[in-house]
């Protein structure tokens, strides 16, 4: 025998490659779609639009939102405000939120902002109402949240489902923040302090009745209280930092 | 042997040296973590008042207490004077109590306090050199066990 042979793949090995062929549609799982941001509790992308992947992965997501009790039984309510859309026969509505309920304008939305009201036409909510948010310019947001955010910082998040469903809007800014704060006590350089030359010694004398005031003399020199105070925020930082240390 | 290392002597003198009996004072703790020493040290009688209470530390983590039991209210109020029949507590005067830390630290960086309870206690760093990237940010501590 070569060799070769024995590096090459085995059996076991061209056996398991074809595992993931014979597996059921595992990919769709919760755990492999991130929640997608765009998508709030409730809203859903409507079938019709030809979106297949992600109509299934809202679909997928759906019952633990809400699922109306039974889909089957088709009034028809035509939302008369609703804009450009289709007018849709919808099931059993959610009690909570008629379409009524819906059009009607939020205080937090700017007068110029118009309400378009949806009505799911298939899948397992349909006849479910959704509410998108129209600004001035024509963009359209699914959520206060996104309307809100929209008005502070005068930019839309991309369209783009997938890139999106990667970097979820909510995590990346508290990620920041820690990523800020954490640094910022093992950031040594702006400390003066001079780790190397501690004194011979130092008394510290009790300076009144406050049992935590005290005084270091060097030298029967009383050291300058800035010295004091600067000494004083090196050993908080240092003991933050250990315990951040121990922590990890 | 890392016992006794630890347990470092504890030299009373002044009146604490007389407090063999009963609830006596100097008694010290010590205690260690990765960055710090801990001394607890209790001081019955030890009345906070203004530069009476001194604790002087050394780099090579010898440590002096100093302070001044101060007499009873009853007596210093008053011109009585009382013969004592039974003294298990320090007398009145000034003491001091002498120990070693385990190892070297930085007397700067200390925090220090004497509560109602009358148990002194400080927490003063081991002296330690931190090791820093180029562009100072914290690395590692190099312990110094060797005094410069």
């Amino acid at each position: 025998m070569s060799d070769s042979i024995y590096s090459g793949p085995n059996p076991t090995a061209q056996n398991t490659v074809k595992v993931p062929d014979l597996g059921e549609p595992e990919p769709l799982s919760g755990d492999q779609i991130p929640p997608d941001p765009l998508l709030e509790s409730g809203w859903f992308i409507d079938a019709n639009q030809k979106a297949d992947a992600e109509t299934a992965t809202q679909t997928n997501r759906e019952p633990e939102q809400e699922m109306p009790a039974t889909a089957e039984t088709t009034t028809t309510i035509a939302p008369e405000t609703a804009v450009p859309l289709e007018v849709t026969p919808i099931s059993q509505r959610r009690p909570g939120r008629p379409v009524e309920e819906l059009e009607e304008r939020p205080n937090w939305l700017p007068e110029d902002w118009k309400i378009e009201v949806r009505v799911r036409t298939s899948g397992a909510t349909a006849g479910h109402a959704d509410r998108y948010f129209i600004s001035p310019s024509g963009q359209r947001f699914r959520s206060k949240v996104e309307v809100l955010r929209f008005l502070e910082t005068g930019s839309k998040r991309k369209k783009n489902l997938k890139s999106d469903a990667d970097a979820t809007p909510s995590e990346s800014p508290s990620n920041n923040k820690k990523k800020k704060s954490k640094p910022n006590i093992r950031n040594f350089s702006d400390l003066k302090f001079d780790f190397k030359n501690p004194p011979q010694g130092l008394t510290w004398v009790q300076e009144d009745d406050c049992p935590d005031a005290w005084v270091p003399i060097a030298d029967n020199i009383i050291i300058p209280e800035s010295k004091k105070i600067e000494w004083g925020s090196v050993f908080s930082r240092v003991t933050q930092l250990d315990r951040s240390n121990g922590a990890s | 042997m890392q016992s006794s290392h630890l347990k470092p002597l504890v030299t009373l003198s002044g009146t604490a040296k007389n407090s063999a009996v009963g609830p006596p004072l100097g008694l010290v703790d010590i205690g260690v973590n990765d960055s710090a020493y801990l001394i607890r040290v209790a001081l019955p009688g030890v009345r906070a008042n203004k530069n009476q209470l001194k604790c002087n530390i050394q780099l090579n983590g010898r440590v002096h207490i100093e302070g001044v039991i101060t007499e009873s209210q009853f007596v210093r109020n008053s011109s009585k004077v009382f013969e004592m029949k039974v003294q298990q507590l320090c007398p009145p005067g000034p003491f001091t109590i002498s120990f070693n830390l385990p190892g070297p630290v930085d007397p700067r960086l200390c925090s220090l306090s004497f509560r109602a309870g009358g148990i002194l206690e400080v927490v003063v760093l081991k002296f330690r050199i931190p090791h820093l990237s180029s562009e100072g940010w914290f690395e590692k501590w190099y312990d110094c066990w060797s005094l410069p």
